[in-house]
């Protein structure tokens, strides 16, 4: 930054004119700004408004002599360190040069000098002064470059306080979610042990209700067994003297005892449901509607029904469950029919971890209002002697749906047919197939039926 | 700004002041001074020495206050005599304050930052 080449300034004070033409007339060859003064009051003017590389200064001079302005021009911070060399004439004493030193003179030639040698002194002088200055120069930079720093530092600083601060805030927070955390799993601990003891004492009232329902309609059928038989000896034994009315109340009481009787098998097998969980495998569904399609052969030759099934799954789950789950459903497809022909179909499709069937018909179908009412125990909507039955079976079918962990729903439009949904659990890799000879009542049943 | 006939009191002057980190300008004669300050009208303070030569500090210092826009500058007047009715005539002239000759340093740098203090933030620096 610093122009190396720029001219520096250099003092020169004495009184006499000669002297100073002698001076400049030596120092003109370095090339430099000399400004030539001829008392000390003119150059302290120069002084104030001007750095110098090296002041030359005549010692004896009227006024304001040599000593006494070195004096003020050490003074000043500015001018501290200027370099002056004294010039006196010759005969001065040893005294005089060292108050010359004292005062900050860095020389102290007598005249007349030799020109060489106060050239080169010179010389060496606005070398000096130049690197100083470039020195100072560096050194201003640096202490900008100092002070951008620690603007820049204290930035920081803030900044990283700030980023502290909030640092500590979110940890705060984190611990305030920490605990909020902690509370809340610790009442849902207590929420779900609750719940638990809750389900616990639910199942076994369930089983112990189960047990109870199974035995009871054990024993049930025992006399109702015996009332039967009697009521029919009766008939058979008094035929002749009975009238015609008391022959008509016997034969409705028969019938009584019969609906009684598919009641209480209704109760058992909907209490079965729950006595044969423990026997799950992988079941071929195809299977298992095939042997239901040939039991119910019967009723649908009679009915003249078209029976649809598509290919069907294996899944998990109990084998003859999961045939009187088909058989109810197909049959009550084929009870429940209208006017026309019923036209059924059985399918199933992939759904994200389940299998969902279908047992579509085109028969009466079902108002909406009682889609839910249908799947609970002895719900009947129509008359027994228009459509037989205990009221039993979509109880049992939803029974052994959820015991499958699925779920059964219909869907139906009043007049057009109904269509029960339902989903079964995909088989287990490493669960054993059913052999197909798990059927052994059946079999025997369907061994009398066509092949 | 330093106002004094002689240039060995300004250079002192400007040494001692200069070494507070103070910028200054001087002026010779109270003709100088008026120009100077024409020309430089953010000076802060004036350091007015009364026994000039041509016309003195009493003069200039009327002089300056004449001008609307230097009504409000503090001028700090010196005097070689600490003689009764000098402070008089100083204040009566335009001096905001006085001080006498030879200077004391301590006392001259307490009286400016006095002076310099009051008069807003712009002027302390």
């Amino acid at each position: 930054m610093i122009d190396k080449e720029a001219p520096v300034n250099i003092l020169l004070v004495d009184d006499l004119p000669a002297n100073l033409l002698a001076l400049e007339a030596v120092l003109e060859s370095l090339g430099q700004n000399l400004v030539k003064t001829r008392s000390g009051e003119e150059a302290l003017r120069h002084l104030i408004r001007m750095d110098f590389a090296v002041i030359l200064l005549d010692v004896m001079m009227p006024g304001m002599n040599g000593f006494e302005m070195a004096a003020l021009i050490r003074q000043r911070d500015r001018s501290r360190h200027t370099p002056i060399i004294f010039l006196t004439a010759v005969g001065k004493t040893e005294t005089e040069m060292f108050r010359g030193y004292a005062l900050g003179a860095i020389d102290y030639l007598v005249k007349p000098f030799v020109p060489e040698i106060l050239r080169s002194k010179v010389s060496v002088l606005i070398d000096l002064y130049r690197k100083t200055e470039e020195v100072r120069h560096l050194n201003d930079e640096l202490k900008s470059r100092a002070q951008e720093l620690e603007t820049l530092n204290l930035m920081l600083k803030s900044e990283n306080e700030i980023r502290k601060r909030t640092e500590e805030e979110l940890r705060g927070s984190r611990e305030v979610l920490k605990n909020l955390n902690v509370n809340l799993e610790a009442r849902i601990g207590e929420r779900t042990a609750a719940l638990e003891t809750r389900g616990l004492q639910l199942t076994r009232t369930n089983e112990e209700l189960e047990q109870f329902v199974y035995a009871s309609s054990h024993d049930l059928q025992e006399p109702l067994r015996t009332m039967t038989s009697f009521l029919q000896l009766l008939e058979r034994r008094n035929h002749d003297k009975l009238d015609e009315e008391s022959l008509r109340f016997i034969e409705f009481a028969i019938k009584c005892s019969g609906n009684m009787r598919a009641l209480i098998n209704g109760l058992l097998e909907y209490s079965r449901v729950t006595l044969k969980e423990k026997t799950f495998r992988n079941v071929d569904c195809n299977l298992v509607v095939s042997r239901i399609l040939e039991q119910l052969n019967a009723a649908i030759t009679e009915s003249g029904a078209k029976l649809e099934c598509l290919p069907l799954p294996e899944v998990y789950g109990e084998e003859i469950l999961l045939g009187q789950l088909f058989q109810n459903l197909i049959g009550n497809a084929l009870k429940f029919r209208g006017e026309r022909s019923p036209e059924v179909e059985v399918g199933a499709e992939k759904r994200e971890g389940e299998w969902l069937f279908w047992v579509e018909d085109n028969g009466i179908g079902i108002e909406p209002r009682f889609f839910e009412q249908i799947f609970r125990l002895f719900q009947r909507l129509h008359g027994r002697e228009e459509y037989p039955g205990a009221g039993l079976g979509l109880a049992v079918c939803r029974k052994t749906v959820e015991l499958h962990g699925g779920k059964i729903w219909c869907e139906s439009e009043f007049g057009k047919g109904s269509c029960f949904y339902f989903t079964l659990p995909f088989p287990k890799p490493d669960a054993k197939a059913a052999k197909v000879k798990v059927f052994p009542e059946r079999e025997k049943a369907g061994k009398t039926g066509k092949g | 700004m330093v106002v004094d006939d002689d240039i060995r009191n300004i250079f002192a002057m400007t040494s001692l002041l200069e070494h507070q980190k103070i910028q200054v300008l001087s002026a010779e004669s109270g003709r100088e001074a008026l120009e100077m300050l024409q020309k430089n009208q953010d000076v802060d303070i004036v350091l007015m020495d009364i026994m000039m030569p041509e016309m003195d500090g009493y003069d200039t210092m009327r002089a300056i206050r004449r001008k609307k826009i230097f009504n409000s500058i503090p001028i700090i007047a010196l005097t070689a005599k600490a003689m009764k009715g000098d402070r008089e005539k100083c204040i009566e002239s335009g001096a905001s304050d006085y001080i006498t000759k030879p200077v004391d340093t301590e006392q001259l740098l307490t009286l400016m930052r006095m002076w310099l203090k009051p008069t807003g933030d712009s002027h302390d620096r």
